[in-house]
């Protein structure tokens, strides 16, 4: 009775199909996505940010600057001052003029608002109390001459200012002056942006709506709409692009892919993020506990990283072509602004497999073999969820778990919830783990890969993303120098001695570069992954300037959603057993009421 | 003792109650390792900013402080702002309900009606093909995990049949709320949840209304020569759904747990899913108020259950 139910819901169901006439690209993704991610002051998503308020530069694939909101730029020879020309037809989507004055408020809201990224404009600013963040833009540091033309003008020289400021989303001063934005987020519906979509609805935890922007000064978008589903589970959104829902979705478990490759009209690409993920050794010569940190020892971390045959388990637990193998702080395709920074003199793999010689380290440690084998008893942390939390990357740790064992390290394994997890990455030292895994995201400039290193400040408390607390003077002197250095090819080589010290001393043990799996309905056209590849973040596979081209193969009418043509034969027979199966049941009761009767 | 008299009492108790409930989930959520600040906070704001922010949140107050007003928001329903929707819990979960409702009332209407047909088929001839086939088909389903269940469904009807809407409780392109849309997306989490629950329904009634044929007023009842129909409609059917009443005040957790797992595969935008996701997020405003409101709604549904059960039971009095 139930089973005809359904069928007889299926079948009214089957007639209602919503056939949807605009051009409308819907793209799945498992991230979810908050009011404050695209609100100025608060941790802002650079991803879903940058749709609505594009940056005053773009990056080719070589991380070199090119054109955004602004059309040109100048650089001083002293590097203290910076000048950007806006693009004469940039236009906000309600018509008003992007100027030079949005551009000096955005980096006047920033400082002063958003403690998540001050840092970005710290070169001009100057100490202030009472602010959020304690700081505030020196008087005369901004100046627009016109209303096209903005010129910052450093207290101090930066190596990071360029790609700081020409990376930074910039927002309406009419819309977002005056508003208390800390307490309160601009209605959706109401946002005002320059890029090629702005936001019309946001249902959270359901799905972010964005129109085309006629005023778009790259010209009229190609799709009338792109809306961003959220799935909490990534099977639901793969049954959701294999149904036809969706037309693209992001972050492709890559143990998924053989499976989604057999399904008819959906094209797979890949692409790398610069991300890095890598095992962060605790450095502090105690744990938590007041036991001795085997860690603290160079000889210990080399022998963990040599006792893993790190190809072969990233292979096992991530599948060939869907990683790429890791042996430095930089990723191979980490660009700024047109250098490579990847160190070239570190051998890859960084640290061989060797066991025998991993053995012989850690006797050197004074960590001999027990009758059991065992040498050291090491607390590996893992979270259970976010990009460190897949299956893969379980996968990996497992089999990580049984290669150090070998060599006589019992690892202890230990995994939690992802703000567990945090919270004991972050835990005020003395630390009560000795190795974490942890990612780092890359922007187009090396800074933030630097602090990898820095002994100093935030560094040697909670952590950052030094969490081991490794302190070498001169590791931090080099990050201090690359800050503070404006000529490209010397900071390309500072932070390549960075990244050889970082070998040296084992800072980390690489493990992997990501590759990012994307799944797309082969209708449409026009999909470059990774453009802007120094940006592309975890999210970002396809950028804003991708989404306001593309086309599909439909010709005619076109329509995005097409909804899949019902198995119409199926639904027919078993529309038919059910009304087998309920025609027998009701003759055999009519049959039993006969004989009680 | 009265009805009134009772109500008042149970209603004491229920308070009691509710003010446990609230304190250990309190207590559990901030016993849980991994506060808000280690989520949003960047790790290099100054230590300045990063108590201006602990400080608007709340945060910054001993955690006596913070309980007491979070049991004053509980009586107030001002439960604080939630840390990742900069605006208030209570709007939060106010968008949110709508949909669970959506959700949980067809899907609980559903699993009463079905499970009491299925039981009164099982016991019409009991231990017969039809009684075993009904029993074994409720255990297949209630052994099964909602969320397998979920990607079967959404696999077979949206994906090989292509009939059906793969999550979410509209269509992605639809704006407003289409009530045939929303009823063909309805189909498949219902029914996950229908299935996953029935066997805890028809089971009851099937041994319930067993227990109760072999009672000597029905036997009464049958040597009076009333027609078979009667005796087992009128006389045994209305007893024998009693306890299932009992069982309906107990279901609402157990549905909303349910909820929980079938909107995170159904992509289905309701509490269940907040719930998943204000947790990873230590969001504790919303958290803390979406526990006060499924211990609230448990508590009272057994409260009305125990109402009920009087109201149909005569024989039941309120001491």
């Amino acid at each position: 009775m139930l089973a005809a139910f359904l069928v007889a819901l299926t079948v009214v169901g089957t007639v209602q199909v919503a056939f949807a006439q605009e051009k409308v690209f819907v793209i799945g993704t498992t991230a979810d996505l908050q009011p404050t991610d695209i609100n100025p002051v608060k941790p802002m998503n650079f991803y879903y940010a940058e749709i609505v308020f594009p940056e005053l530069l773009a990056w080719d694939k070589d991380g070199k600057e090119v054109a955004g909101l602004a059309q040109s730029w100048t650089i001083s020879p002293d590097g203290m001052t910076y000048t950007f020309k806006l693009r004469e037809n940039a236009k906000w989507s309600d018509g008003q003029p992007v100027t030079a004055d949005d551009v000096a408020f955005t980096a006047l809201l920033e400082s002063e608002s958003n403690p998540a990224f001050f840092s970005y404009w710290n070169s001009i600013q100057t100490a202030k109390a009472g602010t959020i963040t304690g700081v505030t833009v020196a008087p005369g540091a901004i100046e627009t001459p016109d209303a096209k033309t903005v010129i910052f003008h450093l207290l101090i020289p930066s190596g990071s200012f360029f790609t700081a400021a020409g990376g930074f989303p910039i927002f309406p001063k009419h819309i977002y002056e005056g508003m208390d934005l800390t307490t309160q987020n601009l209605d959706v519906s109401k946002m005002v942006g320059s890029g090629p979509y702005v936001p019309t609805e946001l249902v959270p935890g359901d799905r972010y709506v964005l129109v085309a922007n006629q005023y778009y000064w790259g010209g009229r978008p190609s799709l009338d709409k792109v809306i961003f589903k959220i799935f909490r589970d990534t099977t639901s959104a793969e049954i959701a692009l294999e149904s036809g829902a969706i037309d693209l979705l992001m972050n492709v478990p890559g143990t998924d892919v053989k499976a989604l490759e057999k399904v008819p009209n959906i094209t797979i690409g890949v692409e790398q993020p610069q991300l890095f993920a890598y095992f962060v050794p605790n450095f502090r010569p105690n744990l938590a506990d007041g036991s001795v940190n085997p860690c603290a020892d160079l000889r210990v971390r080399k022998a963990i990283a040599m006792s893993m045959d790190l190809q072969s388990i990233l292979d096992s637990a991530f599948g060939k072509g869907y990683y790429v193998l890791a042996n430095q702080i930089f990723v191979p395709n980490m660009y700024y602004l047109g250098k490579r920074v990847w160190n070239d003199s570190i051998p890859m793999p960084a640290y061989p497999y060797d066991p025998v010689a991993a053995g012989k380290l850690l006797d050197e440690a004074g960590y001999p073999a027990d009758a059991k084998g065992i040498r050291m008893k090491l607390t590996f942390i893992s979270p259970s969820a976010g990009r460190l939390g897949t299956v893969g990357v379980m996968s990996m740790m497992q089999l990580i778990q049984h290669a150090v064992r070998a060599v006589g390290i019992d690892m202890q394994l230990v995994m939690m919830e992802y703000a567990s997890y945090r919270a004991r990455y972050y835990m005020e030292p003395p630390k009560d783990w000795n190795v974490a895994i942890w990612s780092q995201s890359q922007s187009p400039d090396p800074t933030n890969v630097g602090y990898n290193v820095n002994g100093v400040a935030w560094n040697i408390g909670k952590g950052g993303w030094n969490g081991g607390g490794y302190n070498n003077p001169y590791a931090t002197y080099l990050v201090s120098l690359g800050d503070n250095t404006t000529d490209r090819d010397a900071r390309v080589a500072i932070y390549q001695r960075i990244a050889g010290i970082a070998y040296q001393d084992v800072v980390n043990i690489p493990l992997y570069y990501p590759i990012e799996v994307v799944a797309w309905n082969s209708k449409w056209q026009g999909i470059v992954l990774g453009l802007n590849n120094p940006c592309a973040d975890y999210w970002g596979a396809i950028k804003y300037q991708n989404l306001a081209q593309l086309t599909t193969t439909t010709t005619g009418t076109e329509t995005l959603v097409t909804p899949p043509s019902p198995d119409y034969t199926t639904v027919g027979i078993l529309a038919v057993l059910a009304v087998i199966v309920l025609g027998g049941l009701a003759y055999y009761l009519g049959r039993r009421r006969k004989k009680t009767s | 003792m009265g009805l009134p008299a009772y109500v008042a009492k149970r209603a004491l108790v229920a308070i009691a109650l509710v003010l446990v409930v609230g304190t250990l989930n309190f207590a559990i959520l901030h016993l849980a390792p991994g506060g808000p600040e280690t989520i949003f906070l960047n790790p290099r704001i100054t230590p300045a900013a990063r108590a201006l922010i602990l400080k608007s949140f709340g945060l910054d107050r001993p955690i006596q402080e913070q309980y007491l007003l979070y049991l004053e928001g509980m009586v107030t329903g001002n439960w604080g702002l939630s840390y990742f929707y900069t605006e208030s819990a209570f709007n939060v979960i106010a968008s949110r309900i709508p949909a669970t409702l959506l959700l949980m009332v067809p899907s609980l209407i559903l699993t009463v009606l079905v499970g009491i047909l299925m039981g009164i088929l099982s016991v019409r001839r009991p231990y017969s093909f039809v009684d075993r086939f009904l029993s074994s088909f409720a255990f297949f389903f209630y052994s099964m995990p909602v969320f397998w269940l979920g990607f079967i469904l959404l696999t077979f009807f949206a994906v090989t049949l292509s009939v059906l809407p793969a999550g979410g409780m509209i269509s992605i392109t639809t704006t407003g709320f289409d009530v045939v849309d929303y009823l063909r997306h309805l189909i498949l989490p219902m029914t996950a949840l229908t299935l996953i629950n029935l066997a805890s329904f028809s089971l009851l009634v099937r041994s319930s209304m067993l227990e109760v044929l072999d009672q000597n007023y029905i036997v009464t009842a049958r040597g009076k020569g009333l027609s078979e129909r009667l005796v087992f409609y009128r006389h045994a059917l209305r007893n024998g759904l009693l306890p299932t009443v009992t069982m309906l005040g107990l279901f609402v957790g157990s549905i909303l747990s349910g909820a929980i797992l079938t909107e995170t595969v159904f992509s289905w935008p309701g509490l269940g899913s907040l719930t998943f996701d204000s947790i990873s997020r230590r969001d504790y405003p919303v958290v803390l108020a979406l526990f006060f409101i499924f211990s609230i709604l448990t508590i009272l549904s057994n409260l009305i259950t125990d109402i009920v059960y009087g109201i149909l039971d005569p024989q039941i009095t309120y001491d």
